[in-house]
């Protein structure tokens, strides 16, 4: 396609790099802007340089931050003795969003797939050892795809942490069918998975509280 | 049961615009070698299973000089489809559409339109071990969603650990791959061992209906059988070396075979031509019956079966068709043939249904 000027070019390229953007949207986006007043521009152009500018991964446990240590990693309320291991940190926003953790994470910065070129070498899987056996962390739960690649990760994890602590509780989420899901439409593989993981069931009578 | 009510062929192999009504019958079609009957069957074939039966690319498929073929159907009494669409254009590749949704992934539509097909190619099964292992996968595919699903994580387990071995990464990265090896291998070894046995049953009844007197029989030979998961990870441990050395997984479900035998000796050394023949039609006859039992009626392609075969063999199969016949049956054969039940007949000519 041609376009009228060399940075209209550009600023579409661009764009139609990033997910879920093709060169139409891009083109839109892009004349939208040519349209805009130059301070909103402006402002939009400084956020994206501080965004790369100060956004820092945490030394400690790989989530994104804007100092040396997360907000997670320096929240004195939250338990130190339970890690929650994620592959990305969408992962971890997700369970953040969720309000029901109230341990620690570690991401890991994807998972274990060969045919991609991801070993364990790739993944902060020694600073996670490490941190095992320097915080006094009881538990683990791994909180992994349901791929097989996620399986292959926590099957590697889960030997590596018990070489480090052999008393140490690994758990894994739970994996079964999505709430508001209809049997009849599950896959078989979910299906049998969650048969496998069942859990006991028990009724809440609400007078007792 | 489900069939093909409506064909619409456009720019595929020969044809460059056919629009076709078709019965649920059992469907003659007929004309010289060449006239596109074989390619009419491709299209059919290429909407149930996602290619054609015959080695080759999609570009091949494409009408002279075309870069693009379109391939369309309207089904009747299926529960979920009305219409399906396999569209290959050249830089974009080949799409599927179900009721005019494109599908994410192929396998999801295997099993969905259930088909069966005997080509003069099939005997290549005999000689073959690697062709042998694609046709039994497919046909336990179509009838187990089950089957598919774990014989593909298993191929993916097995080219990651192949990865790790040729780069000779340590055991303990190779280790859980090994585990989902004998997870996955454990399975299809389990419903391989079901299934040949439900085949070849089968296939013995049918063999016998059809008069023949040899005794051929196929014996299911796993590459290695275990009990559970720990003997087979013993197993694997015991090959490791080897493996390292080759750069590859030397053992395993992959490596599974099933021999075909004319009394008690390999078939493909010992049987005669017309034994080899007799024996593969009878088996697609059990495959036919099979799919049956397991899933809805398959369609049933038979192209150019009856050449060479003398008139009162074509009347035995004939007959034996029509009374197990479940759903739409499609036959080829270059001239008119007769037979004594109620049939649909289409005469072709330079890729052009002749009314
Ligand atoms: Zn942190």
């Amino acid at each position: 396609m041609e376009y009228p000027t060399e940075s209209i070019k550009n600023v579409v390229e661009s764009f139609s790099k990033l997910p879920g953007i093709g060169k139409k949207t891009a083109l839109r986006l892009t004349l939208y802007l040519i349209q805009r007043a130059s301070h909103e521009v402006d402002s939009l152009a400084n956020a994206l340089l501080a965004l790369h500018k100060n956004t820092f991964r945490c030394k400690n446990c790989n989530n994104l931050s804007d100092r040396e240590i997360c907000n997670i990693c320096s929240d004195n309320s939250r338990d130190n003795g339970i890690i929650c291991v994620v592959e990305e940190i969408g992962d971890l926003l997700a369970i953040e969003k969720t309000n029901t953790f109230k341990g620690r994470y570690h991401v890991l910065g994807g998972r274990i797939s060969p045919l991609e070129g991801v070993g364990p070498n790739q993944l902060s899987i020694n600073k996670l050892l490490e941190r095992i056996l320097n915080e006094n962390v009881q538990e683990v739960i791994l909180a992994l795809s349901t791929t097989q690649e996620g399986d292959t990760t926590a099957f590697y994890l889960s030997k590596e942490i018990l070489s480090v602590n052999p008393n140490i509780l690994i758990s894994h989420i739970a994996k079964g069918i999505p709430s508001g899901a209809s049997l009849e439409y599950t896959d078989e593989l979910t299906l049998s998975r969650s048969l496998i993981y069942r859990s006991q069931y028990s009724v809440i009578s609400p007078s007792k509280t | 049961m489900f069939y093909y009510s409506h064909i619409e062929l456009s720019f595929f192999r020969g044809f460059e615009n056919l629009k076709l009504e078709l019965p649920n019958d059992f469907i003659l079609i007929y004309g010289n070698n060449g006239s596109g009957k074989t390619n009419f069957l491709e299209a059919i074939n290429l909407l149930s299973l996602t290619k054609s039966f015959r080695p080759v690319t999609d570009k091949e498929l494409t009408h002279w000089n075309q870069d693009f073929y379109f391939v369309h159907a309207e089904i009747k009494n299926h529960p979920l489809l009305t219409k399906i669409s396999c569209n290959y254009l050249k830089n974009k590749g080949k799409k599927i559409f179900h009721n005019d949704n494109p599908i994410q992934k192929f396998s999801t539509h295997i099993g969905l339109l259930p088909c069966v097909s005997l080509t003069p190619d099939d005997s290549d099964i005999i000689k073959d071990s690697a062709k042998r292992r694609k046709w039994f996968n497919l046909l336990f595919s179509q009838g187990d969603k089950e089957y598919l699903n774990t014989l593909q994580k298993y191929e993916n387990a097995l080219q990651q650990r192949n990865i790790l071995l040729k780069s000779e990464k340590p055991f303990k990265e190779l280790e859980p791959w090994t585990y989902q090896l004998c997870l996955y291998g454990k399975i299809l070894l389990h419903k391989r061992k079901l299934y040949f046995e439900k085949l070849f049953k089968i296939y013995s009844q049918i063999h016998e209906a059809l008069g023949a007197w040899d005794v051929s029989k196929f014996l299911y030979a796993p590459n290695c059988d275990y009990e559970n998961i720990n003997q087979a990870i013993t197993h694997y441990e015991k090959h490791l070396k080897t493996d390292y050395l080759y750069g590859f997984t030397t053992i395993g479900a992959h490596k599974d075979n099933v021999q075909f035998l004319i009394d008690d000796q390999p078939l493909k050394h010992f049987g005669s031509q017309g034994q080899q023949k007799t024996f593969i039609i009878n088996l697609k006859l059990a495959e036919y019956e099979f799919l049956s039992n397991h899933q809805k009626a398959p369609i049933l392609l038979l192209d150019d079966v009856f050449e060479k075969l003398d008139k009162q063999r074509i009347a035995v199969i004939a007959e034996f068709l029509h009374s197990h016949q479940k759903g739409q049956i499609l036959v080829t054969h270059p001239q008119f043939l007769d037979f004594h039940f109620k049939h649909f007949r289409l005469q072709i000519q330079n890729h052009q249904i002749i009314l």
